[in-house]
C-alpha cells in the first residue's frame, strides 16, 4: 500500500464507519475529520468504497417474490415426500450399524 | 410470533407446516448468499432447495447452539462446494489469477464497468475476507452474527472485514482512479447507472 499510514490506523476509519470504534475516542476522530483534509479523504474513500461495493451486489434483485414462491413450493413438495422428522431420524439410527 | 427454535420444536414434533415458516424467514437471505457464490440464479435456486431439504432431514441434529440461520448457511456453503467442486473458484484457483484491467481507465466508466471491476476484485479476496465483507455490506449483519456464521471469534470476523476493505481500496487505487472518484463524492454507481441508461436510451 502506497500510503504511509499503518493498517491499524486505517482500521480506525473502518471501525468509525461501522460504528465499531471506541465511543470514548469518537470525539478525537471527529476533531481529525474537522481539521485534517487528509483524514477526511481517508474516511470518505472508505465510505464511498463501501457504498460502491453495496451497489455492485451480484445478488441484487434475485429475491423476487415469484422466485421465492417457486422455491418454497418445490421445497415443501419435496418435504411432503419425506417421512415425519422423528421417523426419519429413527430410520437413520436404525440403519446405522 | 414464534421463534425459530419454537418452530423447529414444532417441526420435530411432526408439524411439517412450521417448516414452511422457517423457509419463508430465511429463503431471501439464503438465495442471495448462494447467488453471490455461484453467480447463477438457476443453480442457486437448486442449491437453496437442496439446502432446505437437507436441513429438514437433519433437523433432529440441530441443537440450537448456533442460530438456525448460521446452521443453514453452513449447509448451503457445503452444498454449493459439493455441487461446484470441479469449477469452484477454490479449485480453479482464481484467487491467484491476474485480472485483466485496462491500463488507462476511462474516467466515465459505465456502471457496468465499475460493478464488474468491483465484483472481480471481490472475487479475488480470500474466502473468509470475501464472506465477512459480503455479510456485512450486503446483508447488514452485525459482527457478532458474522462471527457466528463464520464460526470464528468476533475480532477475527472484524479483522477479516477490515482486511477485505483495505485490500479492495489498495487494488482499486492501483487500477482505477479512486482518488479521482472521491473528488466527486456524490458520483455514485447509481448515478452512473442512470447516466448509462440515458446514453443507451
Amino acid at each position: 500500500m502506497e500510503d504511509s499510514l499503518k493498517d491499524t490506523e486505517w482500521w480506525w476509519w473502518i471501525d468509525y464507519l461501522e460504528n465499531e470504534f471506541d465511543p470514548t475516542l469518537d470525539k478525537d476522530l471527529e476533531l481529525l475529520l474537522e481539521h485534517s483534509a487528509e483524514d477526511r479523504d481517508s474516511f470518505e474513500n472508505f465510505r464511498l468504497l463501501k457504498q460502491w461495493v453495496k451497489e455492485s451486489d451480484p445478488a441484487s434483485g434475485v429475491d423476487s417474490d415469484q422466485c421465492l414462491m417457486r422455491m418454497r413450493s418445490h421445497i415443501m413438495s419435496a418435504i411432503d415426500q419425506i417421512l415425519p422428522i422423528e421417523k426419519e431420524a429413527k430410520s437413520v439410527c436404525d440403519a446405522s450399524p | 410470533m414464534k421463534t425459530d427454535l419454537e418452530l423447529i420444536q414444532d417441526v420435530k414434533s411432526g408439524m411439517k407446516k412450521s417448516f414452511e415458516e422457517l423457509v419463508r424467514r430465511h429463503e431471501r437471505f439464503l438465495i442471495k448468499v448462494v447467488v453471490r457464490m455461484t453467480r447463477d440464479l438457476n443453480a442457486a435456486e437448486d442449491v437453496v432447495q437442496d439446502s432446505f431439504i437437507k436441513a429438514y432431514k437433519r433437523l433432529h441434529l440441530f441443537e440450537g447452539r448456533a442460530s438456525f440461520r448460521s446452521w443453514l448457511y453452513q449447509i448451503a456453503l457445503n452444498t454449493t462446494r459439493n455441487r461446484f467442486r470441479k469449477t469452484s473458484r477454490e479449485t480453479i484457483g482464481t484467487e491467484h489469477m491476474d485480472i485483466v484491467v485496462e491500463g488507462e481507465v476511462d474516467q466515465h466508466m459505465s456502471a457496468l464497468d465499475v460493478r464488474g471491476l468491483l465484483q472481480k476484485e471481490i472475487d479475488r479476496l480470500p474466502d473468509r475476507q470475501r464472506t465477512a465483507l459480503s455479510l456485512r455490506v450486503f446483508e447488514d449483519l452485525s459482527f457478532k452474527e458474522i462471527a457466528e456464521i463464520m464460526q470464528c471469534p468476533y475480532d477475527t470476523a472484524k479483522a477479516n472485514y477490515r482486511h477485505a476493505l483495505l485490500k479492495l481500496k489498495a487494488r482499486l487505487e492501483g487500477n482505477v482512479a479512486l482518488k479521482t472518484w472521491s473528488e466527486q463524492p456524490r458520483f455514485s454507481l447509481l448515478e452512473l447507472g442512470v447516466n448509462q441508461m440515458e446514453v443507451d436510451g
